[in-house]
């Protein structure tokens, strides 16, 4: 058999490139185009968000200019608030006396008519000290009996009874006059419930 | 020689590979511009974010005022001056003298002497313990009334009350002052209630605000020129 020498035959050089050449053309070009198409992507997204920045730039001036008109309003609504904030704090100082005072009262009306509110003291955390009198027993004993009931103690949070006195009046000598003359005390120790009532 | 053999080669390189190379440089200079356009998109989602930031705070400020400009009804600055009275900024001993008269005289209830409780009183808040006499139902008007109806703000800690055996009373009050200083970052929103409370108080209070607006008269001439 002859053997034939091509002329016109190349001799691949670099064995090592040419085993991958190929698959880089052919990958490559598909690669290319899709490469290509996330930069035409990327740049479409910068010109929408560069459209966006614009259009906040304008929104930033607007608002920018409406607080330069209302920068008094703003000074005042600071300076508001802030005094308000004191005034609310310095508020809870207060024992805020009437409202409790006028709860009891009416609770006291409405539980027997011989009961009279003798003395109260109220603090500013509602912790209250009140000693209501009776001209009788049976009058003490209605009172007695409404105390315990849920209507009165809605309004406290805590109440108990501190002390129970019977006192004469001076002066009394006869049985019949001590028994006229007789006092009977309660002395309550207790906390009110909070009342958020309107400012006085 | 070793020199030109290594040209050669190239050369061969190039010759036998140009369609890969020029496939390789093209990815290249593709990958370099989504790099490059990646870099600009990232810098204006950036600048995106902190533009819609600073736009969203500045939104709910101008909101906020806008809404508070509605509520208030332009009654802030009167609001304002009656918060001032109530709270003044630095002590004002004789608003605290008028406070009292003014609630004495509203309610009947007559002070009669005044003293400063200085183991109560500290920098924000003065404490007096004042006496007073009248009959049972002055004294409630003084307790419905002392909160507010003097122009000044004041609290009683304490209040003892005996309707039977009612004598003189002693009672403590305090009064209050302080300093306002700006320390919230953002605009505070007014609420209705915070409104209707300062209506409240104004009911209460009769002030009467000089009209600052007003040209005052000058009691003697000025010269432009001292010489």
């Amino acid at each position: 058999m002859k053997k034939r020498l091509n002329l016109f035959n190349r001799k691949k050089r670099f064995d090592f490139f040419s085993a991958y050449a190929n698959k880089v053309k052919q990958y490559g070009s598909v690669i290319g185009v899709i490469l290509f198409l996330v930069f035409i992507f990327t740049i479409i997204q910068t010109i929408a968000v560069r459209g966006q920045v614009q259009s906040l730039t304008k929104s930033k001036q607007k608002y920018l200019a409406l607080l330069i008109n209302d920068k008094d309003i703003e000074a005042n609504t600071r300076y508001f608030k802030g005094k308000q904030t004191q005034l609310l704090k310095y508020e809870k100082d207060d024992a805020n006396f009437l409202p409790y005072y006028s709860v009891l009262v009416s609770a006291l009306s409405s539980s027997s008519q011989s009961a009279t509110l003798d003395s109260i003291e109220i603090d500013k955390n509602r912790d209250a000290t009140f000693i209501v009198k009776f001209k009788d027993y049976d009058g003490m004993v209605q009172f007695l009996k409404y105390v315990e009931s849920e209507e009165f103690l809605n309004n406290f949070e805590a109440l108990s009874m501190a002390s129970l006195n019977l006192s004469r009046a001076s002066g009394s000598t006869t049985k019949v006059q001590s028994a006229v003359n007789k006092n009977y005390q309660l002395q309550f120790k207790g906390r009110f419930k909070e009342i958020n009532d309107q400012p006085r | 020689m070793i020199n030109l053999v290594n040209i050669r080669k190239i050369r061969y390189f190039i010759r036998d590979y140009w369609p890969t190379l020029l496939t390789l440089a093209s990815l290249g200079i593709v990958i370099l511009l989504i790099m490059a356009s990646y870099k600009t998109f990232k810098e204006s989602k950036n600048d995106l974010d902190v533009l819609t930031e600073e736009v969203k705070l500045l939104k709910n400020r101008s909101d906020t005022l806008q809404f508070n400009k509605t509520l208030t009804e332009d009654q802030i600055v009167v609001y304002n001056k009656i918060l001032t009275t109530l709270i003044p900024e630095t002590e004002d001993y004789f608003s605290i003298i008028y406070a009292l008269e003014t609630i004495s005289q509203n309610t009947g209830f007559s002070i009669v002497s005044y003293t400063i409780n200085l183991s109560d009183t500290s920098r924000e808040k003065l404490s007096i313990n004042i006496e007073g006499r009248g009959n049972p139902g002055d004294f409630t008007r003084f307790l419905d009334a002392y909160k507010f109806s003097g122009g000044r703000l004041i609290t009683s800690e304490r209040i003892e009350f005996s309707g039977v055996n009612f004598t003189n009373t002693r009672v403590s009050l305090n009064f209050y002052s302080k300093k306002f200083t700006f320390n919230e970052s953002v605009v505070p929103q007014l609420t209705k209630n915070d409104v209707a409370k300062l209506e409240e108080i104004k009911k209460k209070i009769k002030i009467s605000f000089k009209d600052e607006g007003a040209p005052t008269k000058e009691e003697y001439d000025l010269k432009d020129n001292p010489f």
